[in-house]
């Protein structure tokens, strides 16, 4: 063998040798040697942050072939999940002093939400985010949710409906209900941070709280309204009465019906589709109103007192006005701006914003909105009219 | 000061030395013995073939008479003649005659002609030879040559189906273990004088008949003259099957991927000629090899060509997914099992870890004790007697797939893995694939062990790379991938229809690209005007 060959075989057998090396060997566990959390979120009590987790109990795990993981019978005895706790002055001590708790490594990739307590929301969600931002194993597709309460209660239900993980669960409920109980999709962890980048506007996160009830009616938490968090910390609650004109002015609207009154009767329309635009007026470079239109389109369910499309149009729309304006109302009275207006004024005028954005919830608070609605009865169904 | 050696010792020496010169003088003997040329005298041959083959039993030497008093020597290997034909034609016919007062040779064959082929010999080596192959053999009293005649009936069994390649639809004769019929079987299916075929005889002691075929004209001339001289330059005292040519012969010995292809089946052979490989019979081996190959064509199966494009070009795909999965699966499930957690879905990982709980041994472990047992219980099978095989069978799914997962030794999903894995592999037509891709698969086990889903990369590019740089008499293995051949991919994964083949595969095609004309889709009758 040449003296070149030689060489270039001592180059492959070092590369080879390190191979295990960076390609990580160390970080090899059995599945066996793993905890998989169902559910885990922050507390905040006392000064300090408790880390939280609920982990499955692959011992009493039901395998395919019958019996528990860890010998028959077991599962009677052991439950399904258990809890870990760990806490510290900071999140991250809190998650260090929980993996310290454990024999086993806690394998955090299939954590689908966060979970964090009223009262850690209320001290502020930035120290959390940005724990599980910097560690490695948290995925940023991470769902952030608030509980009403605390976490750990939430998690010691147990009950999670057909269900077997309460994250699932609480997944779930948030694809299915949101719409109708929150003005929130529960945003990713990348979209927390996108939002608060935005100029003024006020953070929304979908809300859970205990229902009491059990199973098997249903799981025993569900969402109930929406966080309002301002500069990272929970400042409100949007009450459900107004989730569906926010869903429509921040561009998601959802299908709904309204009530209507006219010519002494009630009826009802159901709108099908409806849009926003919201511009800022700005004149002399002040900030003089906010323009919002409210473009819909409806079809008659119910004609009240009359037939004339013209009346029924009028009284749909001002249904829709008078829903819209208590929205606008709330935001303007509390001064959180979960509208995205602020950002409206930054792209139309950044100089404009910049004057304005310093006090940006009081000048919120005096700021003219123009309303208008302009909606259509696209079909009247069978009024013959 | 020299030590001394005892006198006990050094006679033993001596007795050694003396030994092995004596050994070494008989071998000089016999080879002179085979050189020498027969001298005309009856009794001096009698003796002389007496003491070549030693009194063996199944070899008469015996003598004759003609009508007027001639002596005939006859010799002849009674398990491989044809016992009827040489009473009637031979014995009979040498009574019924007179060879007169100087009995010719020529005279002898004259008579003897009708009953088959004759050859003159002079010398006791090929004397011997034609014995051994079933010729019957005339000496007369003062000739220096003796008459072989052809008589040979070896036994062998009938033409059945190839074991090793079944198929559904499609010719079900496969090769036997006789050459010359083997050619037939060949011959009957390419009816061309084109065919052309070259004889050799391998093994200085086995002298085994080896066929080369190839189709003249179609077969690259360069490529024959290759397979002419590997075969030629082949020193070995006994060729016993083809594989012992096929190793002879062969691009890259060391690696463990066939580069000649061994097939039972004469249609396949036939097939490979057309398309411009050579074919190699040898005698006593069901197995004809054909070269040049690629890797795609150990994943062709007689059958695609037998059944439409359509479901072919699936099952082929199937098949390479099969193999490729096959090699891939334990590596995937050990990397992603033991580092890349985060890769499997949630209720899936619980399972897994479930199934875990109480079992003492590491995942690599459990899965290579498994495979090994798999491999232990694989060979038993094919060793073990055809009565008792199912009870080997029903003892390793037991304490393979009961007892073990049972005991907590292993976890049931190692079970499914092996399975799959076993099944896999089966899907592919090729044995000699098969067999390397059982064992091709321990590497990149034991590199993903070592590095997850790198060492499984690592080792699947070194295996790549290796495949990349074989050559099989010049055709580059991964061909018409690397190097691209666009033009061949009709061939390749998908089977293009009959229509669409026009041309052969370029890299093995050899000097004659063109297979049929163009234009020949079926179409429906045009319309009279």
């Amino acid at each position: 063998m040449s003296r070149k060959r030689r060489g270039c075989l001592a180059v492959v057998l070092c590369l080879l040798a390190l191979a295990p090396i960076l390609a990580g060997c160390w970080n090899k566990y059995e599945t066996n040697e793993l905890l998989i959390p169902d559910g885990f979120g922050f507390d905040w009590h006392n000064g300090k942050y408790y880390a939280i987790a609920s982990l499955y109990n692959t011992r009493a795990a039901m395998t395919p072939g019958g019996g528990a993981g860890g010998s028959a019978g077991q599962s009677s005895v052991v439950p399904e999940t258990f809890h870990l706790t760990g806490h510290g002055t900071d999140p991250g001590q809190a998650l260090t002093d929980m993996n310290h708790v454990s024999t086993r490594h806690i394998l955090w990739a299939p954590s689908l939400i966060v979970l964090i307590g009223q009262a850690a929301a209320q001290h502020g969600i930035g120290a959390i985010l940005d724990t599980l931002t910097h560690e490695p194993w948290f995925r940023p597709t991470i769902a952030v949710m608030i509980v009403h309460g605390t976490v750990r209660a939430l998690l010691d239900t147990r009950q999670s409906g057909p269900e077997t993980s309460v994250s699932r669960s609480l997944k779930l409920l948030e694809q299915t209900t949101h719409f109708d109980e929150s003005a929130a999709w529960a945003p990713r962890l990348f979209d927390v941070y996108r939002i608060d980048a935005d100029q003024g506007r006020s953070l929304l996160l979908p809300a859970f709280r205990l229902t009491g009830d059990a199973y098997p009616k249903g799981p025993p938490f569900a969402i109930s309204d929406s966080a309002v968090l301002l500069n990272d910390r929970l400042v409100a609650w949007l009450p459900r009465s107004q989730v569906r004109m926010v869903l429509w002015m921040t561009g998601r609207f959802v299908r709904s019906t309204f009530a209507i009154t006219c010519g002494g009767g009630a009826g009802s329309v159901d709108v099908d589709h409806a849009s926003a635009r919201v511009l800022p007026v700005i004149a002399g470079g002040q900030l003089k109103a906010m323009d919002v239109t409210l473009t819909a389109r409806a079809s008659l369910i119910k004609p009240c007192g009359t037939h004339d499309i013209t009346t029924l149009q009028e009284a749909a729309a001002a249904a829709v006005d008078t829903e819209a304006s208590s929205t606008i109302a709330w935001v303007k009275d509390h001064g959180y701006d979960v509208l995205g207006f602020g950002t409206d004024v930054y792209r139309a005028s950044p100089s404009v914003w910049a004057r304005v954005g310093q006090n940006w919830p009081g000048a919120l608070a005096t700021l003219p909105v123009d309303l208008r609605v302009q909606l259509t009865l696209a079909t009247v169904g069978l009024t013959k009219s | 000061m020299a030590r001394e050696v005892p006198v006990a010792q050094r006679m033993h020496s001596i007795a050694a030395s003396l030994a092995d010169a004596h050994d070494s003088v008989e071998r000089l003997l016999y080879a002179l013995q085979l050189d020498a040329r027969l001298t005309g005298d009856i009794d001096v041959t009698q003796q002389a073939l007496s003491d070549l083959f030693g009194n063996a039993a199944d070899i008469m030497i015996t003598t004759l008479f003609s009508r007027d008093g001639v002596q005939v020597l006859t010799i002849f290997n009674q398990s491989m003649v044809h016992r009827d034909l040489l009473i009637r034609a031979v014995f009979d016919r040498i009574a019924d005659t007179a060879l007169g007062p100087q009995p010719d040779l020529d005279e002898l064959t004259r008579h003897i002609v009708p009953t088959g082929i004759t050859e003159s010999v002079d010398r006791f080596g090929e004397l011997a030879t034609h014995v051994i192959e079933g010729s019957a053999i005339l000496c007369l009293p003062g000739c220096t040559r003796a008459l072989a005649i052809q008589l040979a009936q070896a036994p062998q069994r009938s033409i059945s189906q190839a074991p090793s390649e079944p198929v559904v639809m499609g010719p079900r004769d496969g090769f036997i273990e006789d050459a010359s019929t083997n050619l037939t079987l060949v011959r009957r299916r390419i009816r061309s004088p084109r065919l052309w075929v070259d004889v050799f005889r391998l093994g200085d002691i086995t002298r085994t008949t080896v066929y080369l075929l190839h189709l003249h004209g179609v077969t690259d001339d360069e490529l024959v003259d290759e397979a002419r001289r590997r075969i030629s330059s082949i020193r070995i005292d006994g060729v016993l099957e083809s594989n012992y040519v096929a190793e002879l012969i062969r691009d890259a010995p060391g690696s463990p991927f066939p580069t000649i292809q061994r097939t039972e089946r004469p249609d396949k052979v036939a097939a490979g000629l057309l398309e411009g490989q050579f074919a190699v019979i040898v005698d006593g081996s069901p197995f004809a090899l054909v070269a040049p190959i690629t890797f795609g064509h150990l994943f062709k199966a007689s059958e695609d060509y037998y059944e439409s494009w359509f479901p072919s070009s699936i099952l082929r795909g199937i098949r390479v997914m099969a193999v490729v999965l096959g090699v891939l699966v334990p590596s995937l499930y050990v990397a992603v099992v033991t580092y890349h957690q985060e890769l499997i879905p949630t209720s899936l990982l619980i399972v897994l870890a479930a199934s875990r709980e109480n079992v003492p041994l590491p995942t690599i472990v459990e899965l290579l004790l498994i495979l090994v047992l798999f491999e232990i219980i694989r060979e038993a099978g094919v060793r073990t007697p055809s009565g008792i095989g199912s009870a080997v069978t029903i003892g390793g799914t037991l304490v393979v797939g009961q007892a073990a997962v049972r005991a907590g030794i292993v976890s049931s999903p190692i079970i499914i893995v092996t399975s799959a894995v076993v099944i896999q592999f089966l899907a592919a037509p090729d044995y000699e694939l098969v067999q390397v891709s059982r064992f091709m698969l321990y590497p990149i086990l034991i590199a993903s062990s070592a590095m997850g889903l790198f060492g499984l990369l690592f080792a699947s590019l070194a295996l790549v790379l290796h495949l990349t740089s074989l050559r099989s008499f010049g055709v580059p293995y991964l061909a018409p991938l690397a190097p691209a051949r666009a033009r061949d991919w009709k061939d390749l994964v998908l089977r293009a229809p009959w229509w669409a083949m026009n041309t052969r595969p370029q890299m093995e095609g050899g000097i004659d690209p063109v297979r049929q004309p163009p234009n020949q889709v079926p179409l429906p009758p045009a319309k009279q005007p």
